[in-house]
């Protein structure tokens, strides 16, 4: 009989579930793809009811339940940085301490209340695992690494805000932490801030705002906020950040340092942001890159794999793959809290149960397509109940018919087996374009995405073509790495071209891709194999024997501020609030022009709130 | 409806007029408006609006109670002991060090959230 660990992360941002069948990832979701909340913190009762669901299994059949973190000693750690602030922290510690005091103290009576709500069968015994132990065996176990080195960067856990590991086989060895408040996590969650993005979702909009500036404040960061000791280890210069203290991330001495106030959100972006964003990036590379050379120097390993939220930075992520002396990189899609979940089982398997480990060529996260699949009779029983008209094809058709309204320029919504597991659409749940098209980005972004017009698109590209357009010849299926467009594919800039600043540039065709080239010829490439996405790499194979281009615009299936679409009526949904051309539900095809206009006007009254 | 629905539906209910009618007789000693109470809680019980104004109308009050008792903690024992801890117990992350690298050798129990 087979022996099940359910993973839970929750309470804190992006709650999740994961399930194990014999040490085996089965099913992990996000709870925000049920409830539609994005960054849902609460107890994920739908992620545990649909992978219990999915695999015909009660609570009885689990063995254990496994929380991601020690809840005490992330207490602990808040109780002494009170005690350090005080008595400037009082703001802090009222907005804190009830939802500790109510309920995070009470986390255990509180889990075995929320299971037993299921009513799913007897609630099974409750582990804890460390923070950072989730994420460094979510990023070592399901790698294709039979021994490795791990670090893990993000906020903060316990105490920990980096911590690396040495992981042999089916153990992981502790070696050392970076302690709160020293964490670069919540450094570039203070400058994301500043820039005026939310904290814990605007960071890879940083990211993506970098290219246009010039890091022209780098020297004055490394000299005043954060200090890289000889040893690789780094520091905050506290008088700059008011996480200790305050509700907000930094404090006046940072405006003052920076010259400028921090930017209100919504408010325009201008060079100096822009240059605060590139900054920003470049200090985040340099602390990385003597971390992880430390690391390597202290193991010896030749391996290294990556979790935690700053594992996300893909820019920062393909500069470590090149200059921080490791072979070979594995970084855990679901770096962030999320992924805690998958890590926190996968802990308890490996390291409390002995249990084996198996590891093989291709990693064991299955593409990351381990959330819930809509059966074809479903599918259609949900078009046809809602008065949708639409076309079903045989399978070789809707690649023929996707493929055709690609060519002709339309945007098409992409929802096709498991979702994903991870912030990445990784062709499950995604909106596809064609890359060639230069208007594509614009009309991605301000029409469909309703997002910022600055944010770059990611292209999708057949695993073998990869290296023949992009400076890459490595594999890249979860889109956590940039690869440059290869020199021959670029467009020569004209002189009043090269001359443009800040948001101009984005106007600039720079590539025969021009919808997935960024101003500096990068772009975040995910690689598609047969093996892991059959459907989308016979989708980019009938596209290149029409077109002889392999590339495709992927970006999620969302708009801003909304989950990625979970089931089908999401999709639907979003495809009706946005100028999305066709649906592709499965083997059903859904046109725009065919939709009566009532059903349009429905679709368009939900809205979600602004990340 | 669960024991844990049914608990905060109705068992909070009856609580908070219980409290309501010793707290007013503790004030008046007498039962001349208890009355009131009584209608109250048949409002509450049959209409779920009431319950629930009912319940944000304690939320604020706790709200506010529990504010006051936090910062009479902050100030009072959390600031003075702030003192002492800064002087002999502080942890060494909040100090300058040369090195932010902390030796870590096992990890915790899984059977302890701490």
């Amino acid at each position: 009989m087979a022996s099940y660990l359910l993973g839970i992360s929750c309470y804190y941002h992006d709650s999740a579930a994961a399930l194990l069948e014999d040490g085996l990832v089965v099913g992990a979701v996000q709870e925000e793809r049920f409830s539609r909340k994005k960054h849902d913190p609460g107890f994920p009762s739908q992620s545990i009811a649909y992978l219990l669901r999915e695999r015909g299994i009660t609570l009885r059949d689990v063995q254990a339940v496994v929380y991601y973190e020690k809840p005490f000693l992330t207490f602990e750690r808040l109780i002494e940085t009170h005690l350090e602030a005080s008595p400037f922290g009082l703001r802090s510690f009222l907005a804190s301490m009830p939802t500790w005091i109510k309920e995070k103290l009470f986390l255990q009576r509180n889990l075995t209340r929320e299971l037993a709500l299921l009513n799913a069968g007897p609630v099974p015994a409750l582990k804890f695992s460390e923070h950072h132990l989730s994420h460094a065996s979510s990023a070592f176990f399901p790698s294709p690494f039979e021994e490795a080195a791990v670090l893990c960067v993000d906020g903060v856990g316990e105490w920990a805000t980096t911590s690396a590991w040495s992981g042999s086989g089916p153990n992981l060895t502790p070696l050392w932490e970076i302690h709160f408040p020293h964490s670069l996590g919540l450094f570039y969650s203070t400058l994301t801030a500043y820039l005026g993005f939310k904290v814990n979702s605007g960071e890879y909009k940083v990211m993506g705002l970098a290219p246009y500036g010039e890091p022209r404040f780098a020297n004055l960061m490394l000299e005043n906020l954060l200090h890289l000791n000889p040893d690789g280890s780094f520091s905050l210069n506290l008088d700059y950040f008011a996480f200790t203290k305050e509700l907000q991330m930094y404090s006046p001495k940072l405006e003052d340092l920076l010259g400028r106030r921090a930017r209100r959100p919504e408010e325009l972006l201008d060079q100096f942001h822009m240059d605060v964003a590139a900054s920003l990036q470049l200090v985040l590379e340099r602390a990385l890159i003597p971390l992880a050379k430390e690391l390597r120097r202290q193991t010896s390993a030749t391996r290294l794999c990556l979790s935690g939220g700053v594992a996300l930075n893909c820019v920062a992520n393909s500069k470590l793959l090149r200059e921080s002396g490791f072979e070979d990189l594995w970084i855990q899609p679901s770096a962030g809290d999320a992924g805690g979940a998958l890590g926190a089982a996968l802990a308890y398997y490996h390291l409390a149960e002995k249990g084996e480990r198996r590891v093989s060529s291709v990693d064991a996260q299955q593409g990351s397509y381990l959330g819930p699949q809509f059966l074809e009779a479903e599918v259609e029983d949900f078009l046809m109940q809602n008065k949708i008209p639409y076309q079903k094809l045989p399978r070789e058709e809707v690649l023929q018919e996707t493929s055709r309204f690609l060519e002709e320029g339309k945007v098409i919504g992409w929802f096709q087996g498991r979702m994903e597991f991870g912030p990445r659409a990784l062709g499950h749940r995604s909106i596809l374009a064609d890359a060639r098209r230069a208007e594509l980005q614009k009309t991605l972004n301000l029409k469909i995405k309703y997002r910022e017009s600055f944010r770059p698109f990611a292209p999708v590209v057949l695993e073998e073509d990869a290296s023949e357009i992009f400076d890459f010849d490595r594999q890249s299926p979860y889109m956590l790495f940039v690869a440059s467009v290869r020199s021959e594919l670029r467009v020569p800039l004209t002189l009043a071209d090269s001359s443009k600043f800040g948001i101009e540039k984005l106007n600039v065709v720079r590539s025969t891709y021009p919808a997935v080239t960024h101003v500096d010829y990068s772009a975040r490439l995910q690689t598609v194999s047969r093996e892991r996405n059959p459907i989308l790499a016979e989708l980019l194979d009938v596209f290149r024997k029409r077109t002889q281009s392999s590339v495709l615009v992927n970006t999620s299936f969302n708009v801003r501020g909304e989950p990625i679409v979970c089931t089908p009526e999401d999709a639907y949904l979003c495809f009706q609030r946005t100028e999305i051309d066709v649906l592709v539900l499965e083997n059903f095809i859904v046109t725009k022009g065919s939709l009566p206009p009532t059903i349009l006007d429905e679709g368009r009254r939900k809205e979600f709130e602004l990340d | 409806m669960s024991w844990i629905s049914f608990k905060s539906r109705y068992l909070f209910t009856v609580n908070f007029s219980l409290a309501a009618a010793v707290l007013l007789y503790g004030i008046r000693k007498d039962f001349n408006w208890h009355y009131l109470i009584v209608v109250w809680l048949i409002l509450t019980l049959i209409f779920e609006r009431v319950a629930r104004l009912q319940q944000a109308l304690v939320q604020i009050i706790g709200h506010v109670h529990s504010t006051l008792l936090l910062t009479v903690f902050y100030f009072f024992f959390l600031t003075p002991y702030g003192v002492l801890y800064r002087s002999i117990f502080r942890k060494p992350t909040f100090r300058l060090r040369p090195s932010t690298f902390e030796e870590k050798r096992t990890i915790s129990s899984f059977d302890r959230p701490f």
